[in-house]
This record gives C-alpha cells, sequence and structure tokens, in this order.
C-alpha cells in the first residue's frame, strides 16, 4: 500500500480547505476574543503597552465589592422579573389566537410582526419620545384620563417597567411566529377527539395545545432570560443606565467602564461574568428538547433522544389510530 | 391547527368565542401599528407642533423640507451609505464563507468534520456583548495593524455566524447525494458541484440567509458605537443614537431620521416577509 497517494489526499484531506475559511474566522473572531478576555482579566490593561500589569484575581474581587456592579446585577433580576409578568406570556397569548383565525391569518400575522422588523434602536428613540414627562404622549393619555402625570424614565420606580414595555410591541412578534409555526403542527385529530369527547375550548387550549407547545416555551423562556443578561441597547439608548443607576444592566456597566473610565481590564472581566452566566443559561438551553441544535449533533443526553423518538412514535400511531376509523365509516 | 372546529362554528357558542377572539386582535392591531404610523407622520410636523399639547395626529402643515434639511444638517448619507456598505459586505464575505464550510460539512464530510460543526456551533454559547470589549482590544493591534475605526473591523468579525452555516447545512443535508455523483462521474471537481449543482437547487434558503443577516446587520448598534468612534464612519443607528443623545436636536428632525432609518427594513420586510418568518421559525431563533 502506498503511503502517499493523490487520491487520498484528495478524498479525505481537499475537502478541508472549504472548511479553512471558516475556521479561521470562527477561531479569529469568536474562540481568540473570549480567550483573551479570560487572558486580559488577570492583568490591569494598559491599552498601548497590552496585557498591562499581571494583578491576579483582583479584577474579580473587585467586582464583588462593587456596589455598582451589584447594584446592576441586582437591576437585572428585577428586569428579568419584569419582562416575565409584562411581556413574557403576551406572544403566547397572541399566536393561539391568531391561530384560531380562519380568514386572513397572514394578514393579522403581518399586522402584528411589522413592529417586530422596525429597528430596535429606532423604536427605543421612539419610545424615548413617548415617555417624555413634558410633552410625550404617555402623559398626555394620563392627563385626559385624569390621573397624575408620571416621570416615567426619569423615576427610578417606573424606569424598568418603561424600558420593558415597548418590547410588548417590538420584541412580542418575532416570538409569537415561532409559537404561530409550533401551534400549527398540533394535529387537528386530538382536537376532534377531544371536542368528541366534550372538551370545550378553554380545556382543548389548555390541555391539548399548550402541552404541545411547551418545549418551545421553555426554550423561548430560557432566551428571554438571556436576553435580559445581554440587556445594552434599548437601556442605552432610552436613559443610559439613569436615574441613579436604576436601569443600569451588567453590559451597560461593563461598557461604561470601558468607554468612559477606561478601565479595559476591569470592564472585560466584568464581561466575562455576565458571559459566564450566559453561558450555564445557554447550556440549560441546549439541553432542553426540542432545540434547534440537536440535529445539529450537540445536547441533549442519549435518554432525552430516545425519549423524544418514543413521543414521536406514539404521536404517529395516535395519529393513524384516529384516523383508522374515520376511513371506515 | 385552530382548536376551534368548524363543527363549533355553526353554533352560537362557536360563533361568539371566535367572533370575541377576532374582536381582540382586531383592537390590538391599531395599537400596535399606531407607534409606526405616528412616527411616519411626525416627520412631517414642525419642532412646535412636535411638542406641542395637546399632540397632533396628522400634521397641520406638510413641511416636506424637513427631509432635505435634515439630511444636509447630519450628513446622513454618508452614514445610510456606511451602514448598506457594511451589510452588503458582510453578506458577500459571511454567505461565501458560509457556503463553502456548510457544503463541505454536509457534502463532502472529510475525516474528522464532525468535530468541526461542534467548533461552529460552539460560538453560540457565547454571547455578542461580552465579545465586544476583547474585540476591541485585539483590533487596536491587529497583527500590528490598528484596526480600530476602520470598516473591515466589523466586516470581519462578523464574517462568523454560527447560525448561518447551521441553516445552509440543514439545507443541503435535504439535497439528494445522487445528483453530487453523477456529476462527478462526469468529470466535475468539488467546487464546480456546488457552483453548477447545489448552488441553483438552494435559491430559497439562499433568501432566508441573505435577509436574515441583513436585518441583524443593519440593526447592530453595540459593535459599531465600540469599534468606529470616528464620526465618518458611523452606521445609522449609531447617528440616530448620538443626535438624540445630545438633547440640543428638534423631535421633528429625529423623527425624520428614525422614519428613515425604518425605510429601508420596513421595504426589505413587504417584499420578502416569507422568507424572513420562515428563516425565524426554521430555527426557533432570532437570528
Amino acid at each position: 500500500m502506498k503511503i502517499f497517494s493523490w487520491d487520498r489526499i484528495k478524498r479525505d484531506y481537499l475537502p478541508w480547505l472549504f472548511l479553512v475559511p471558516a475556521i479561521i474566522s470562527f477561531a479569529l473572531f469568536k474562540y481568540y476574543p473570549i480567550i483573551l478576555g479570560f487572558f486580559v482579566s488577570f492583568f490591569k490593561v494598559n491599552i498601548v503597552d497590552l496585557p498591562g500589569d499581571f494583578i491576579g484575581f483582583d479584577n474579580y474581587i473587585r467586582a464583588f465589592k462593587d456596589p455598582d456592579f451589584l447594584n446592576s446585577i441586582k437591576n437585572t433580576f428585577q428586569f428579568l422579573l419584569i419582562s416575565l409578568v409584562l411581556n413574557f406570556w403576551v406572544p403566547i397569548l397572541l399566536a393561539t389566537l391568531i391561530n384560531e383565525v380562519r380568514r386572513g391569518k397572514t394578514f393579522m400575522r403581518t399586522m402584528y410582526f411589522i413592529p417586530a422588523v422596525a429597528p430596535g434602536i429606532a423604536m427605543s428613540v421612539l419610545w424615548k419620545y413617548i415617555w417624555q414627562p413634558d410633552y410625550g404622549l404617555a402623559n398626555f393619555i394620563l392627563k385626559s384620563l385624569n390621573l397624575p402625570v408620571q416621570k416615567w424614565l426619569n423615576d427610578p420606580a417606573l424606569v424598568k417597567w418603561c424600558i420593558q414595555f415597548p418590547g410588548l410591541i417590538i420584541g412580542g412578534g418575532l416570538t409569537m411566529v415561532i409559537y404561530l409555526a409550533a401551534l400549527q403542527d398540533v394535529p387537528e385529530e386530538q382536537h376532534e377527539s377531544a371536542l368528541l369527547d366534550g372538551a370545550g375550548f378553554f380545556t382543548r387550549i389548555f390541555r391539548i395545545s399548550l402541552p404541545q407547545i411547551m418545549p418551545i416555551v421553555t426554550t423561548m423562556l430560557v432566551l428571554a432570560v438571556i436576553d435580559v443578561f445581554n440587556m445594552f441597547d434599548n437601556v442605552q439608548v432610552m436613559t443610559g443606565g439613569g436615574p441613579i443607576g436604576a436601569s443600569e444592566t451588567m453590559v451597560l456597566y461593563a461598557y461604561d467602564q470601558a468607554y468612559t473610565f477606561l478601565n479595559y481590564g476591569y470592564a472585560i472581566t466584568l464581561s466575562v461574568i455576565t458571559f459566564i452566566c450566559v453561558f450555564i443559561l445557554t447550556c440549560i438551553q441546549m439541553s432542553l428538547e426540542n432545540n434547534p441544535l440537536l440535529s445539529g449533533g450537540k445536547g441533549g443526553g442519549k435518554e432525552q433522544r430516545k425519549a423524544i423518538r418514543k413521543i414521536k412514535k406514539d404521536r404517529a400511531e395516535a395519529a393513524k389510530a384516529a384516523q383508522a376509523p374515520a376511513k371506515e365509516g | 391547527m385552530p382548536a376551534l372546529q368548524t363543527v363549533e362554528l355553526r353554533s352560537r357558542k362557536g360563533k361568539l368565542t371566535y367572533g370575541t377572539i377576532m374582536g381582540i386582535l382586531c383592537v390590538g392591531i391599531p395599537l400596535q401599528i399606531f407607534p409606526y404610523v405616528w412616527l411616519m407622520l411626525s416627520m412631517f410636523k414642525s419642532a412646535r407642533e412636535v411638542r406641542s399639547i395637546p399632540p397632533t395626529f396628522i400634521p397641520a402643515t406638510w413641511l416636506w423640507e424637513n427631509i432635505p434639511d435634515t439630511f444636509s444638517r447630519f450628513h446622513f448619507g454618508q452614514n445610510l451609505w456606511n451602514s448598506l456598505f457594511l451589510c452588503v459586505a458582510v453578506i458577500l464575505i459571511q454567505v461565501s464563507i458560509s457556503t463553502l464550510a456548510a457544503y463541505a460539512l454536509s457534502k463532502l464530510r472529510p475525516k474528522g468534520s464532525k468535530w468541526v460543526m461542534t467548533f461552529f456551533l460552539g460560538t453560540m454559547m457565547i454571547n455578542a456583548q461580552a465579545l465586544a470589549w476583547p474585540t476591541y482590544i485585539m483590533f487596536t493591534n491587529f497583527f500590528g495593524v490598528r484596526m480600530v475605526d476602520n470598516m473591515w473591523s466589523l466586516i470581519l468579525s462578523f464574517s462568523a455566524w454560527a447560525w448561518a452555516i447551521f441553516i445552509l447545512k440543514s439545507f443541503f443535508d435535504g439535497l439528494p447525494h445522487d445528483l453530487m455523483e453523477s456529476a462527478r462521474i462526469d468529470g466535475a471537481n468539488n467546487f464546480r458541484i456546488l457552483t453548477s449543482i447545489i448552488l441553483p437547487l438552494s435559491k430559497p434558503v439562499y433568501s432566508v440567509v441573505i435577509l436574515n443577516t441583513f436585518m441583524a446587520c443593519y440593526n447592530q448598534f453595540m459593535y459599531p458605537l465600540i469599534l468606529l468612534p470616528d464620526s465618518r464612519n458611523w452606521t445609522i443607528m449609531v447617528r440616530v443614537y448620538a443626535i438624540q443623545g445630545t438633547g440640543q436636536t428638534p423631535w421633528n428632525q429625529i423623527m425624520v431620521l428614525l422614519g428613515c432609518a425604518t425605510l429601508p427594513v420596513l421595504l426589505v420586510y413587504i417584499f420578502a416577509q416569507k422568507y424572513i418568518v420562515q428563516g425565524i421559525s426554521m430555527s426557533g431563533l432570532k437570528g
């Protein structure tokens, strides 16, 4: 056997040429920066003469003693609560309702999806205008209802709600489309047979439709949590973290440390901390069922995949069984 | 499938339920669309009218000159051009890199390439926000060149997107293998097979990938803000942010900027809504 054969090289190694550009770009612009981030977080960075002085874990110790950073963690959790109370359930409800529409479903979907395509920054600025205390629309509505006017974005108690509220309209559309796609896969036979058994409309929604889209709801829940940990754009535009740090998020605080105070090392340490949080959350998400990445060969234990296969098989059999009598009759 | 059955729609209760659902949805639409319409109308108001109390809905006088005034005051054309250049360059580079990789992973499958897919998908676990400052540090001295304030730093860092490879690979997986084999027997090499067999069959998936890349790129804010400090290089979003932050600009001009920043995506969406929606529901991911 020839050790050096042109055919073998052609078969086994030449195709790697197709992969090289992507491998270089992913290594250079995704993996290298994060490794660099971990490395640099142990330094007091000097931007002119990288990496600067080695200071060990000082940045991390400083982070967990920094009242402003702890405040931003607290804010993140408050934002999370608000987003669950205010935003999370709306797309599910909308998708369930739109799914019932017989005529003009595409029209409905388009109308509810359009606000989601608008650039987030533009919408945040627009909402900043709406929340203006002096001449904004929100106060105008309150005034015409004879309610006391509010300071909205300048009020530490309200600012988080004001920032999350546009998410109802902006972010809702995207998630709604995903739920809608899932709801359309719920087999009609199940609703038919449930109806024969005397289940009412709401019973069917809660017992049949919702349990079937539950895996996607869980995935979306984790994605919503990740989104809150990554919050930057809308806060930066609407308040820049104020008033008195009431809307400061973790990413925003890291940004301020680097941009305003030029503490690059400290800012990157904070970034690394957010990365670790998001990484753990992503691991949870990836191990959940119905993850798109499962088909890419990642995440999900063997047992889990087996269970999914079994559920699918059962479903197919149930559908067949439901169809068989119909055909006979 | 709808939970409400056709049989039920004939009964009074079913009609009532359906009517309520349609009622709720129809009430919701104006609330959804209202901020948009208001934005578009405010573009033509005067600086005084846009902050008048009570607010007006339809402009009292239609000031069309707002638009040219704003464009000349803020060099907005330059920002628009920057954004479009960024989008086109990212689409060209990212899509070609992803195509080559997805093709190799799906059809050629050289030894050991299974790990490469994991390598690509693993980047989905890294949030872009955490990478921003390390990327900045990297570009301050990128192989001896200062790349900060250079459009290419942004274009290159957007060139790696696991989502695109994932979508392309799953589409290529569905294409029959026999086609390739017969082309190979006819003497076509790998690259030839890609360009003359795979690509012509993949037009739908490319619409999805290109449109979603455009949307993602156009809406970028944090990276341009950090990597391009010089105002000549600003993208639309950074310009909009910077202008509203000064507090000096009248709101009607800000509205013009917002309207002009929204219009391109709106147009793209109206003409290609099928593909964008498909891209979102195909992956279950928001880009």
